[in-house]
């Protein structure tokens, strides 16, 4: 009965232990969701720019749109991130710090890159609201509110 | 949550010694045969090394490690003291992972074959292991928003803590030679991770990619009878 149940415990440890690979999708959280609202009654609001993208490295994301809500990466190869945001009238600046870290994840997946702690160093816009510090890994959380 | 499950476990953990301490109380005759004297002085000393960290250093070129192990039997207690190094150097097409450090795991076990002639062990345990160890990982890789993207990364003395639920047995094959496994249910991970790198593999513990892991020890080990185990109770 004992050695029944100890090479049972063996096989079950060795089934276990197999089933350990991870998952190789997507793996960095390196994605934030901003939403944009009117400073007196915090309704959606529509912004309409030129241009916009990040200033380091000067890369152009979007141009000529309007949006109420957008999804944008984090450099997780940097501690921050400043977008610029251009619009007939001005241009507006939202400067990001966070960790990153990273991670070996398997020979199969490579490394991860893992944010956390992120907020606002810096910013033009009439005020922003940070509602969660931790990216996500897909477009679908609202982490920073903008008002204008 | 990762604390509750370890809190659990323990409580889990320290029923079945209740459990097992109640049980004794209710043979009577133990209590006269079996001094506290006689129960607590170590009968034996196990000695013994993991043949799987051996073979795995001669048969895969990314690992090299070695692990020994001593065990003192105090009739059915033992007392279980790890030591082992092991390092991994491992690559994907982005990134190149190396670590290598020591740990040390220390605990208790109880025996469930407390009366066997030749003193085979069936037992469970708790141990604390720690870890200290040296990591490092370049990355290279190019990100369709970002581009070319290439860094170093150097984290040293890393240290980790865990606990661990073990079983397994001990089993004599000839005169003082021993062979025997322990499978190991690790949890309660702590490290001191470093701002810019997290912990992949920590050597005792294994890949952190999840809050509890498992582990396996094959031993080859010698036992060095120190003193005559007390006579078992009287079978009525």
């Amino acid at each position: 009965m004992v050695r029944t149940s100890a090479w049972l415990l063996v096989f079950l440890i060795v089934t276990v232990s197999c089933l350990d690979e991870p998952d190789c999708y997507h793996l960095n959280n390196d994605i934030i969701g901003i939403s944009f609202k009117k400073l007196e009654d915090s309704s959606a609001d529509m912004l309409a720019i030129t241009a916009m993208g990040t200033v380091e490295p000067p890369l152009l994301f979007y141009t000529d749109t309007t949006f109420t809500k957008l999804f944008l990466p984090l450099n997780y190869f940097q501690d921050e991130t400043i977008f610029f945001f251009e619009t007939a009238d001005t241009t507006h600046f939202l400067r990001l710090g966070y960790v990153s870290q990273a991670q070996f994840v398997s020979e199969n997946c490579g490394e991860k890159f893992v944010l956390s702690t992120m907020r606002v160093l810096e910013h033009s816009f009439d005020s922003v609201r940070v509602l969660t510090d931790v990216p996500t890994s897909e477009a679908a959380a609202t982490h920073l509110e903008i008002f204008q | 949550m990762h604390d509750l499950v370890a809190m659990r476990l323990l409580i889990f953990f320290l029923l079945i010694l209740g459990a097992d301490g109640a049980f004794s109380q209710n043979e009577p005759d133990s209590a006269k045969v079996d001094t506290v004297r006689n129960k607590y002085l170590p009968t034996g000393v196990r000695i013994g090394t993991d043949i799987i960290s051996l073979v795995r250093t001669r048969t895969q070129n990314n690992f090299h490690g070695w692990e020994v192990n001593g065990e003192i039997d105090f009739s059915r207690y033992s007392l279980a003291i790890d030591y082992g190094t092991w390092g991994k150097d491992l690559n994907s097409d982005s990134a190149a992972y190396a670590n290598t450090g020591d740990y040390w795991r220390a605990g208790i076990d109880i025996d469930f074959l407390n009366n066997d002639p030749d003193r085979n062990v069936f037992f469970l345990g708790v141990r604390y292991g720690r870890s200290v160890f040296t990591e490092s990982m370049n990355v290279m890789r190019f990100d369709p928003t970002w581009g070319l993207l290439s860094d170093n990364f150097y984290h040293s003395n890393v240290n980790a803590w865990w606990l661990e639920l073990t079983t397994g047995l001990r089993v004599k094959i000839w005169k003082i030679f021993w062979v025997g496994y322990t499978g190991r249910f690790k949890f309660a991970l702590t490290t001191d991770a470093s701002e810019e790198m997290l912990p992949h593999d920590i050597p005792g513990f294994g890949r952190t990619n999840k809050e509890t892991t498992w582990g396996f020890n094959y031993y080859l080990m010698v036992r060095i009878p120190l003193r005559k185990a007390p006579a078992p109770p009287p079978e009525k």
